[in-house]
C-alpha cells in the first residue's frame, strides 16, 4: 500500500507543477502586470513600479537579462514626442519620426529616479549632422553643487555622420538614483533623435518572474493583498475555518439525503415515486443557483423572519445558508446517486442474487450498495476541494467571511495575488483529494491491484 | 411419476403492450426427479426467458407473464405470493448463468457468497464446514484458499465451479444451467459438464441445461427441446431427437454441425436470419426459412403433433422431412 | 429481451441517426423540450436582428430607453386593461419593457453558449481523439494537460481568465471554453481508446489507411454522437455560469443579460416589485430544463449503453 501511495503521488507532482505553470501563464504572462488595474488609473508612474517592484513585476518573464522599466518607456517619436515635451529647444518632426534637439543642455526626460545600485542600459538611435557636436553625460558626484560639464563622470561624444547612429552605454547607478542625472548636451548644431530605449539589468539570467514566483511559492510566502495589504496566507488561514463551517454541513446533510432518496428511487423502480424524484431532480437542477439564494434569502430571511439576513455571529446564521446549499445541489446529486444505483441494479450479479432467494430489500441495501459504493466514495472524495472554495456566492450573499467571500472581493477589486493564492491552493488541494479518492478506492473495492 | 416441473402454455412478452414482443410464445414443457432436460436453440429463441421464468426472475417490466403456468411441486410458480417464491429460490430451484465473473458479486468472498444461499434457506449446518465441503464437491483444490478469495481473483473455470457450489448449497431438486460453459475454454468446458452430471448422480437433482450448442447435448441430456422464435419446434429423447429430427429447424442445425469423421462436405447453414420478434411471419414462424415449406405453412400455425413415442414436433410437413435423407 | 436487442433485430435497416430520432420522436416530453428549445432560439434569432437593426441605424433600441413615467409597471396581463400587449411582463425600474429584454438576454445566452461550445468542443474532440488513439508520450502529454486543468476550481478559474482577460465578452468566452473542453476530451479519449481495439479500425489499419484519416473518417463518426449530447448538456451550464458572470458584473456591460437582470430585479425585490425577478428565473428555468430534458433523451435515444448496461434477456 505505501507504494502504491508514493506513486500516486509521484502522479501528482506533473499536475501541480502544471497548475503552477498555467497559474503564472495567466497572471503574469496574459494578466501582465495588475499594477494600474489594481492602484488605478491616477497613480504616479513611480508608485507603479514600485508595486511592480514589490511582486517580481518587472523582471523578465522567464529567463533573461533585461526588462524594462516605466522610467522611460520605449519611444519612436512617430507620432508624438513623449516623453520629451516641446519646447522652443526641443521640437517633434512627426513625418520623419524625429525629436530635434537644439543647442543646450537636454535632461533625459526620464518619469523618476532611475533604482539605486542598479545597472541600467540606454540606447539612442540618432542623427548628428557633420559639423554639429553633442554628448551625452551622466552620473553627478555626490558632493557636486550642480550640473555642471566638469561634475559629470560620465561622458559619451555622439558621433556626427549623415546616416543613423546608435549609441549604447550602460547607467551604473550608484546609491541615490538622483544622482544619475542623464543629459544630452548639444553644444553645436542640432541632434535628431529617432529612438530611445532603456533597459534594467537584472541580477542573473534566472532572475525571472517564473523564477520568483517559484521562490515564493517555495518558501510558502503567497505575498500581500494590494488591498489590505496583509499577508495573503493569513488571510486564507483566517478564511477556512469559517468556509467549512458551512461547506461540511451542506456536504454531509446532502450526501445523506441524496443517497438516501436514491436509494427509495432504486427500490421502487420505475414507480410514479420514482418518476416523481427524477422530475424534482431536473427541476431542481434547473433553477439557477443565484436565484436560489436571491429568493430564498428574500422570502425565508426577509419576508417570513424566519432566519437572519446576514452576518456570522452565531450558528443561526449559518442555517439558511446551509439550506439553500443543500436544496440547490440537490437535483445533480440525486440524478448522479439514482443513475449510479440503476447502474448497479442492472448487473448479473443481482440477477444471482435474486435467483438465491435474496429479498428486494436485502439486494439492494447490502449487494448493491456495497458495489455503488464505490462509484460514490469517488465522487464524494472528488467533491471536497469545493469545500474550501466554499460557495463563492452563498459566502458572499450571507456575509461568511470563508475563503469564497475572500474571493469575491478580490475579483471585484482585482487584487490579483489574492486570487492568484486562492487558486493556488485550490488546486493542490483537488489533487490531494484525487490521491485521497485512490487510497479510499484501493481500499473500498477489491479487484484494484496495489503493486 | 409426477414431474417436479411442469411449464404449461407458458406466454412471457416484453415492451409496449399493444404491441409486444412475444418472446415466449406458448411452451409446455415437464421435467421430472433425476432428469437432464436440454433446451435448445439460437440466440432470441426464448430460451433464456423461459428458463428465468421457472423461478419468476423475469423483471417486470419490461417483461410481463402474458399466460399459462409454471408448476413446480404442484404449486404455481407465476402467481405465488413473493414470501414463497422466495423460499423456493435457492433452495428447491437453483441457477448457474452465462458468464462466472459478472454473475458474482465482485465486492464480496466466495466464501460469503456460498455461505449466504446457505443462511438464507437453512440453520442446521455450520456454515465455514458446509462451504469447504462444497467447494471440495465441485473441484475445488484448495478450498480454504478459494472460500477466502474474491471473484475476479479466480480464473474462469474455478468461478463457475464457485457458481456451482453456491447453487448446490441448499441441494436443490432443480438445477438450471443457463448456458454454464459458453463463456469459457474449450478444455474447461469438458471439466465443467462433466462435474455437473457427475454431482446429478451423486446428488439426484434434475438439471435444465440451456445451450445453443448441439454438440453439448448428445452425451449429457435425457431429452431435448429445440425452440424457435419463442415456440417449441420439437422435443424428444435425446438420441431420438439427434438421429431422428423431424423438424426442419432441427435438421438444419444438426446438418450445420462440423463432423470430425466421414466425409468432409461443405457446411450447410440455415439460410435467413431469425425472425424479429416484434414482427414475426404468419403462419409457421420457420416457413420463410424452411427448404420444405408449402402454402399450408405460409397460412396455418402448425399445432404440436406427437410423432412417435415421446417425440413431439410442431410442423405441417414432419412426415416428409423424416423421410428424407 | 431489451429495447436494444429488439431494435437492433436483424431487418431494421436503420441508420443510427434515423434510428435516434425515431426513438426520439416516441417521448412527448422530448418533442416538448424540442419545440421550447426552437421558440427561445427563434427568439434568440430575433433578439438578434433588433439588436443589429440599431447598430446599424445607431439608434438606442427601445429595450434600452430610459422612461422614468413607466417605472415598475406590473405585467399587463395582471390588470384588467385591454392593451395588454403594451407591456405583457412589466417594466423595471427604468421604465424598460421586461419582455424585450427578455428577448435580448435570450440573444446573449445562446452568443456565450455558442462560442463557448465552437472554442471548447474542437479542443477537446480533436486532443481526445490524439490522446486515445496515439497513446504513449502524446496521450501522457494530453492527460497531464486536462488534469492540470482539471484541478483548477472551476468557477474561480472562470472569473480569473474573466479578469485577466479584461472587460467584455472576450473573456467569458475564454472562460468557459477553456473550461469546459475538459469534459469532453475525457469522453472522446475514452471512446476512442475502446474503439482502437475494434475490428473496424484493426481492418482500415490493415487497409494502410493513415492514422488522421483513420481517426477523423472512421472513428470519430461513429463517436460523434458524444459530441451532440455533450453539447446539449453542457449549453445550460454555460449559460447558467454567464448568469453568475454577468451578475456579478463581469462580461456583459450595457446589454440587459440575464444576470445583469437578475443582479437589478434582486434590489426590487426588497420593494415588493417581483415580477422582474420571477420572469427572468422562469426564463432561464425554461431554457436550462428544456436542454437538460433534451439532453437526457438525446443521449438514451442515440446510445442507451452510455447511461446504464442492460444487456440482459
Amino acid at each position: 500500500m505505501g507504494f502504491y501511495i508514493l506513486r500516486r503521488v509521484g502522479q501528482m507532482i506533473p499536475t501541480v507543477l502544471g497548475v503552477i505553470i498555467i497559474t503564472f501563464i495567466l497572471f503574469n504572462v496574459v494578466g501582465g502586470s495588475p499594477a494600474a488595474m489594481t492602484l488605478g488609473k491616477n497613480v504616479s508612474p513611480q508608485l507603479l513600479e514600485d508595486f511592480d517592484e514589490g511582486r517580481g513585476f518587472n523582471k523578465p518573464l522567464l529567463f533573461g537579462l533585461w526588462s524594462k522599466t516605466r522610467a522611460l518607456e520605449d519611444s519612436d517619436f512617430a507620432a508624438r514626442p513623449d516623453p520629451w515635451r516641446e519646447t522652443d529647444t526641443v521640437a517633434h518632426e512627426a513625418d520623419a519620426g524625429v525629436v530635434q534637439l537644439q543647442p543646450g543642455e537636454h535632461a533625459l526626460p526620464l518619469r523618476f529616479h532611475l533604482r539605486a545600485e542598479t545597472r541600467y542600459r540606454f540606447r539612442m538611435t540618432y542623427r548628428l549632422p557633420e559639423n554639429s557636436e553633442a554628448y551625452l553625460r551622466w552620473g553627478t558626484r555626490a558632493d557636486a553643487e550642480d550640473s555642471n560639464e566638469a561634475s559629470y563622470a560620465n561622458v559619451e561624444r555622439l558621433q556626427p555622420s549623415t546616416r543613423s547612429q546608435t549609441v549604447r552605454v550602460m547607467f551604473e547607478v550608484g546609491e541615490r538614483g538622483a544622482d544619475l542625472k542623464p543629459v544630452i548636451d548639444v553644444v553645436q548644431g542640432t541632434l535628431d533623435i529617432e529612438a530611445m530605449d532603456i533597459r534594467r539589468r537584472a541580477r542573473h539570467v534566472f532572475d525571472s518572474q517564473f523564477v520568483h514566483y517559484l521562490g515564493q511559492i517555495v518558501r510558502l510566502d503567497l505575498g500581500r493583498s494590494a488591498q489590505t495589504n496583509e499577508r495573503i496566507s493569513s488571510m486564507i488561514r483566517a478564511g477556512i475555518i469559517p468556509s467549512l463551517t458551512l461547506t461540511v454541513p451542506v456536504f454531509v446533510i446532502g450526501l445523506v439525503v441524496a443517497i438516501s432518496l436514491s436509494l427509495i428511487c432504486a427500490f421502487f423502480r420505475n414507480s410514479w415515486l420514482d418518476r416523481f424524484f427524477v422530475v424534482l431532480g431536473v427541476a431542481l437542477m434547473s433553477i439557477n443557483y443565484l436565484v436560489w439564494i436571491i429568493v430564498g434569502q428574500y422570502v425565508m430571511a426577509y419576508k417570513w423572519g424566519w432566519f437572519p439576513v446576514w452576518g456570522y455571529e452565531s450558528m443561526a446564521y449559518l442555517a439558511l445558508p446551509v439550506f439553500i446549499g443543500v436544496i440547490s445541489g440537490l437535483g445533480t446529486d440525486l440524478r448522479f446517486y439514482r443513475t449510479v444505483m440503476l447502474d448497479e441494479m442492472y448487473k448479473e450479479y443481482v440477477r444471482t442474487a435474486f435467483a438465491k432467494g435474496v429479498s428486494r430489500s436485502r439486494v439492494l441495501f447490502t449487494h448493491v450498495l456495497k458495489n455503488a459504493m464505490i462509484t460514490v466514495v469517488t465522487n464524494v472524495v472528488i467533491a471536497i476541494p469545493f469545500l474550501y472554495t466554499g460557495s463563492l456566492l452563498l459566502e458572499s450573499f450571507f456575509g461568511i467571511p470563508g475563503l469564497g467571500y475572500l474571493g469575491i472581493n478580490a475579483i471585484n477589486s482585482s487584487d490579483v495575488d489574492v486570487i492568484r493564492a486562492i487558486v493556488l491552493i485550490g488546486s493542490v488541494l483537488f489533487v490531494i483529494a484525487n490521491l485521497l479518492t485512490d487510497i479510499c478506492y484501493a481500499l473500498v473495492d477489491p479487484r484494484v491491484k496495489l503493486s | 411419476m409426477s414431474a417436479l416441473v411442469s411449464v404449461e402454455d407458458l406466454r412471457v412478452y416484453f415492451g409496449d403492450p399493444a404491441k409486444p414482443v412475444r418472446a415466449v410464445d406458448g411452451v409446455s414443457f415437464s421435467i421430472h426427479r433425476g432428469e437432464t432436460v436440454a433446451l435448445v436453440g439460437e440466440s432470441g429463441c426464448g430460451k433464456s426467458v423461459t428458463s428465468m421464468a421457472l423461478a419468476r426472475l423475469v423483471p417486470q417490466p419490461p417483461g410481463v407473464y402474458a399466460g399459462g403456468r409454471v408448476l413446480l411441486n404442484g404449486r404455481d410458480v407465476l402467481t405465488m405470493k413473493e414470501r414463497e417464491l422466495r423460499a423456493l429460490r435457492g433452495n428447491e430451484v437453483s441457477y448457474i448463468f452465462q458468464d462466472p465473473g459478472a454473475s458474482l458479486n465482485p465486492v464480496f468472498r466466495i466464501g460469503y457468497q456460498i455461505a449466504e444461499a446457505m443462511r438464507l434457506h437453512r440453520r442446521d449446518v455450520h456454515f465455514r464446514e458446509e462451504t469447504r465441503e462444497l467447494l471440495r464437491l465441485v473441484g475445488m483444490t484448495d478450498p480454504d484458499r478459494a472460500a477466502r478469495a474474491y471473484p475476479h481473483e479466480l480464473s474462469g473455470g474455478m468461478q463457475q465451479r464457485a457458481m456451482i457450489a453456491m447453487a448446490l448449497a441448499c441441494r436443490p431438486k432443480l438445477l438450471v444451467a443457463d448456458e454454464p460453459t459458453t463463456a469459457l475454454d474449450v478444455t474447461i468446458q469438458a471439466q465443467i459438464l462433466e462435474l455437473l452430471v457427475s454431482l446429478q448422480k451423486q446428488l439426484g437433482m434434475a438439471i435444465l441445461l440451456i445451450t445453443h450448442n448441439l454438440g453439448l447435448v448428445a452425451g449429457v441430456a435425457h431429452r431435448v427441446h429445440v425452440m424457435y422464435a419463442g415456440q417449441m419446434v420439437e422435443a424428444g429423447l435425446t438420441e431420438d431427437v439427434l438421429r431422428r429430427p423431424k423438424h426442419p429447424y432441427t435438421r438444419g442445425l444438426l446438418n450445420a454441425v462440423p463432423r470430425l469423421t466421414g466425409s468432409r462436405e461443405r457446411l450447410t447453414g440455415i439460410e435467413g436470419v431469425v425472425p424479429n420478434p416484434a414482427r414475426l411471419p404468419t403462419g409457421c414462424r420457420f416457413h420463410p426459412r424452411c427448404p420444405y415449406a408449402r402454402d399450408i405453412c405460409v397460412s396455418r400455425e402448425p399445432e404440436a403433433e406427437s410423432a412417435a413415442a415421446q417425440h413431439e414436433v410442431r410442423c405441417h410437413v414432419w412426415r416428409e422431412v423424416e423421410g428424407a435423407p | 429481451m431489451t429495447q436494444a436487442t429488439m431494435d437492433n433485430m436483424p431487418g431494421s435497416g436503420r441508420t443510427l441517426w434515423a434510428d435516434a430520432w425515431r426513438r426520439l420522436r416516441a417521448s412527448k416530453l422530448s418533442m416538448l423540450c424540442l419545440g421550447i428549445v426552437l421558440l427561445y432560439t427563434a427568439l434568440a434569432v430575433y433578439g438578434e436582428a433588433v439588436y443589429r437593426y440599431h447598430r446599424i441605424k445607431d439608434s438606442t433600441p427601445s429595450y434600452q430607453q430610459v422612461d422614468l413615467d413607466k417605472q415598475y409597471l406590473m405585467p399587463s396581463f395582471l390588470q384588467n386593461e385591454r392593451a395588454w400587449t403594451q407591456h405583457p411582463l412589466g417594466t423595471d425600474g427604468l421604465g424598460r419593457d421586461v419582455l424585450e429584454r427578455l428577448i435580448q438576454g435570450t440573444r446573449i445566452a445562446y452568443q456565450v453558449g455558442i462560442v463557448t461550445s465552437l472554442i471548447a468542443i474542437p479542443i477537446g474532440v480533436i486532443l481526445g481523439c490524439l490522446a486515445g488513439y496515439f497513446g504513449g508520450r502524446v496521450d501522457d502529454f494530453i492527460v497531464w494537460l486536462y488534469s492540470t486543468f482539471a484541478a483548477i476550481p472551476g468557477l474561480l478559474f472562470i472569473l480569473a481568465i474573466a479578469m485577466v482577460v479584461g472587460q467584455g465578452l472576450l473573456g467569458v468566452y475564454l472562460g468557459i471554453g477553456l473550461t469546459m473542453w475538459v469534459g469532453l476530451c475525457r469522453l472522446i479519449r475514452g471512446e476512442v481508446i475502446k474503439h482502437k481495439e475494434r475490428p473496424y479500425v484493426i481492418a482500415a489499419q490493415a487497409l494502410g489507411y493513415g492514422s488522421f484519416r483513420i481517426i477523423f473518417r472512421h472513428i470519430l463518426p461513429n463517436i460523434f454522437h458524444i459530441v451532440i449530447v455533450t453539447f446539449t448538456l453542457r449549453f445550460p451550464a454555460s449559460i447558467g455560469t454567464e448568469v453568475f458572470l454577468s451578475f456579478l458584473g463581469i462580461g456583459v456591460q450595457g446589454e440587459p443579460s440575464w444576470g445583469i437582470m437578475i443582479s437589478n430585479a434582486r434590489l426590487r425585490l426588497w420593494h415588493g416589485v417581483w415580477w422582474e425577478m420571477a420572469f427572468v428565473t422562469l426564463a432561464i428555468f425554461g431554457i436550462v430544463l428544456a436542454f437538460n430534458l433534451l439532453g437526457d433523451a438525446l443521449r438514451d435515444a442515440m446510445d442507451p449503453r452510455l447511461r446504464s448496461g442492460e444487456e440482459h434477456a
